[in-house]
């Protein structure tokens, strides 16, 4: 019997293949992170921009302002910058896959459970109304901490309400959204009482921008990226059951309702870390994972790595492309701009269908 | 079969039936109750007979002399209560059927009306004109250029559909694509406009029933009627579409048309709401789940039932809105989520039906 083994030979560079796009995305990624380095409104050529850091490497400060200049811009601005696109546009995205797979439901995201709202509503209260959940911290710890708690209440709501029910997963999703209405409702009132300079401050966290990050900052975000795609990878085979349905999940031994409050919690949590310091970028955790599903299929052991590169990569050009354009522009928009042309043509051509 | 327990399973498909028209006669009861408290709710105080006088002497033909008391009560009452109450329920029935229809074609939970992109068209008309301060169609005034904006992402939608494969979940994902394109142009424009046009935009945005004339509810009134009844009249070929597309095809359903038919009756219902209501969420999401819980997913019933709930629900939180504030300080949209979603969660965990 040859046929056998060519046919697992076969199988095996199908399988195979997909690993190998997860490579070439991952080295467009450092190519982009490596191209963004010296991109700011001054003009640093690469070289420089690499010399820079190897000098900051080996401790060599810089002797005059011209360099001091570059230095703070390159290691400053530019590298926190490029690892806070990285990790947001792989956590939205990751979380937007497993809650696709989860829910069933195409039009998934991690905003759908009423994290964004939330997560507004708290910055909106502190940045209107002066009020700090935690007192006595200064007003940009206490508006990141706002935004954090309040980005994990309604995913409390929907884990205590259906402790008490077993809601079915479009169900869950609907409370979040209600959630999400209640927490709009607030951020309505509040913005439309208050003053037009407060209203543009609060838009430009709601469109969502990388351009604020701090060194201080990247270590919670890379803890958020490492979480969520530990978590997830760890559960990857639960998640491929239960998307096949409750009743399969349930003869196979995995508790459908279990495991999907556990996937809710871990993606809130990191997409509440993510919002609270870039604000709510939108488009990625909705459409990452569904570029990645035409390429990798929607088994999670490919899709949750290959949304998670992709994710990053959208957000990453995106930036990029900011930076070289003007640099006052929020992320979210380029990278709706860009890439939902992208994500339509991909749409239009694609035969198979996933869902 | 013998006899009597085919009457007794009449009986109880009556019983069933009764409740879904019980349901529809309480909405519309509880609308006509609202019309006559909301027509008194108001920053000008008029008494409460004197409301309903106006009214009768209106429809009666009886001129009041001009500015007198009488001619300012009138003046309130039939060109300002009036229009609003009206069109706060065209509204509410355009947004909850339109939300209805949008999850039963789609077949799927999370669709709205704005799913297909016509909030966010109609948004960046408004936001060109605004802060761009150009005007794409001179001649019209910013209703009408909102409005046709709002059909343009439908436009695309169904100038593209022969060309996609025949899931829905394909159309429904260029919706949302587009959504978030035009979305990022109007942001494009508020981000890089001073804060003050931003908060005028913001503030159309968020969705106001106060300034609405006769002549323009008139049209709106012909768009959301005509389409609530072609909609309704294609009930029955919806509910065969719930077995799914392969099912309906072979029962003699021309799915792909009916999807775009009832997609362009959609888009031209609410871009009619939207560009002059501005964008007003809730009601056409989460309406129709409340109404699938309580009467079930017969769109037959469905449609009916989502006017009837969605004109009341959309009537009583505009007038709490009036009551609140009469200077128009408390949006619409957000009495319907304080409102509403507390009942959309009460209705849900009091609900042994699992409806998706």
């Amino acid at each position: 019997m040859v046929n056998i083994n060519e046919s697992i030979a076969d199988y095996r560079r199908r399988e195979n293949a997909p690993k190998s796009y997860i490579g070439v995305v991952l080295l467009a990624i450092v190519l982009v992170f490596i191209l963004s380095l010296p991109a700011s409104e001054i003009d640093i050529n690469l070289f420089e921009a690499l010399r820079i850091i190897y000098d900051h490497i080996m401790g060599v400060e810089p002797s005059n302002y011209h360099d001091m200049i570059r230095h703070r811009i390159v290691v400053e601005q530019n590298i926190p910058r490029a690892i806070g696109a990285i990790c947001a546009g792989g956590v939205l995205s990751i979380g937007g896959a497993v809650l696709q797979n989860l829910i069933r439901n195409p039009l998934a995201d991690p905003y759908t459970l009423g994290i964004s709202s939330g997560a507004l509503f708290g910055m909106v209260i502190s940045l209107a109304l002066g009020i700090s959940i935690i007192p006595f911290i200064d007003q940009m710890d206490s508006r990141i901490l706002n935004a954090f708690l309040f980005a994990l209440i309604p995913t409390g709501i929907i884990v205590f309400l259906s402790s008490f029910k077993k809601v079915s997963p479009t169900m869950m999703i609907l409370i979040g959204i209600a959630v999400m209405y209640i927490f709009n409702a607030f951020n309505t009132i509040i913005k439309y009482t208050t003053d037009d300079e407060t209203i543009s401050q609060i838009y430009q966290w709601t469109v969502g921008s990388v351009s604020g990050l701090s060194w201080g900052s990247i270590p919670k975000l890379v803890f958020a990226l490492v979480m969520i795609y530990i978590a997830m990878y760890w559960i990857r085979n639960e998640i491929d059951i239960v998307a096949q349905g409750d009743h399969g999940a349930m003869t196979l031994g995995v508790n459908p309702y279990r495991l999907r409050i556990i996937a809710l919690v871990f993606v809130s949590l990191a997409t509440a870390i993510i919002v609270c310091y870039t604000g709510t970028i939108g488009f990625v955790g909705l459409v990452a994972p569904h570029i990645a599903r035409r390429y990798f299929g929607s088994k999670c052991r490919l899709l949750i790595p290959g949304s998670a590169v992709i994710g990053a990569l959208m957000v990453l050009l995106s930036d990029y492309i900011i930076r070289l354009i003007t640099p006052n522009l929020p992320v979210g928009v380029v990278l709706a701009l860009v890439c939902s042309p992208i994500f339509i043509v991909i749409l239009v051509r694609m035969k198979r269908n996933e869902w | 079969m013998d006899d009597s327990k085919f009457e007794q399973m009449k009986a109880e498909y009556n019983s069933h039936i009764f409740r879904k028209f019980g349901f529809i006669i309480l909405c519309i009861a509880f609308m006509i109750v609202m019309i006559a408290i909301s027509v008194n709710i108001g920053g000008y105080q008029i008494s409460f007979m004197e409301v309903y006088r106006t009214i009768f002497d209106h429809i009666l033909g009886v001129v009041p002399e001009e500015y007198s008391k009488e001619w300012y009560d009138y003046q309130i009452v039939w060109n300002n209560r009036l229009p609003r109450i009206l069109f706060a329920i065209l509204s509410g029935i355009g947004l909850a059927v339109s939300g209805a229809t949008m999850q039963s074609v789609m077949k799927n939970p999370l669709a709205e009306p704005y799913t297909t992109g016509v909030s966010s068209g109609a948004c960046f008309g408004v936001a060109i004109s605004m802060a761009l301060g150009v005007s794409l169609f001179p001649s019209l005034n910013m209703g009408a250029e909102a409005f046709i904006m709002a059909l343009i992402p439908v436009a695309i939608i169904i100038i593209m559909s022969p060309k996609l494969n025949n899931s829905v979940a394909t159309v429904i994902l260029i919706g949302t694509a587009l959504t978030y394109m035009f979305n990022a142009f109007s942001t494009f424009l508020l981000v890089t406009t001073d804060s003050e046009t931003l908060a005028a935009i913001y503030k159309w945005q968020v969705g106001s029933f106060s300034n609405i004339t006769w002549d323009r509810l008139a049209i709106i009134a012909i768009f959301v009627i005509a389409g609530t009844i072609i909609i309704e009249i294609l009930s029955h070929k919806l509910n065969i579409m719930t077995l799914g597309d392969n099912a309906a095809q072979s029962l003699g359903i021309n799915v792909r048309r009916i999807r775009i038919l009832c997609l362009l009756v959609m888009a031209i219902m609410v871009a009619c709401i939207v560009s002059y209501a501005g964008i007003i969420g809730f009601v056409g999401l989460i309406c129709p789940h409340m109404i699938r819980l309580i009467i079930g997913s017969d769109n037959r019933f469905l449609i009916p039932a989502a006017s009837a709930f969605g004109a009341a629900f959309l009537l009583f939180s505009d007038s709490c809105a009036k009551w609140l504030s009469s200077l128009d300080m408390v949006p619409v949209g957000a009495i319907c989520g304080l409102i509403g979603a507390p009942l959309f969660l009460f209705i849900l965990m009091h609900n042994r039906r699992n409806i998706w």
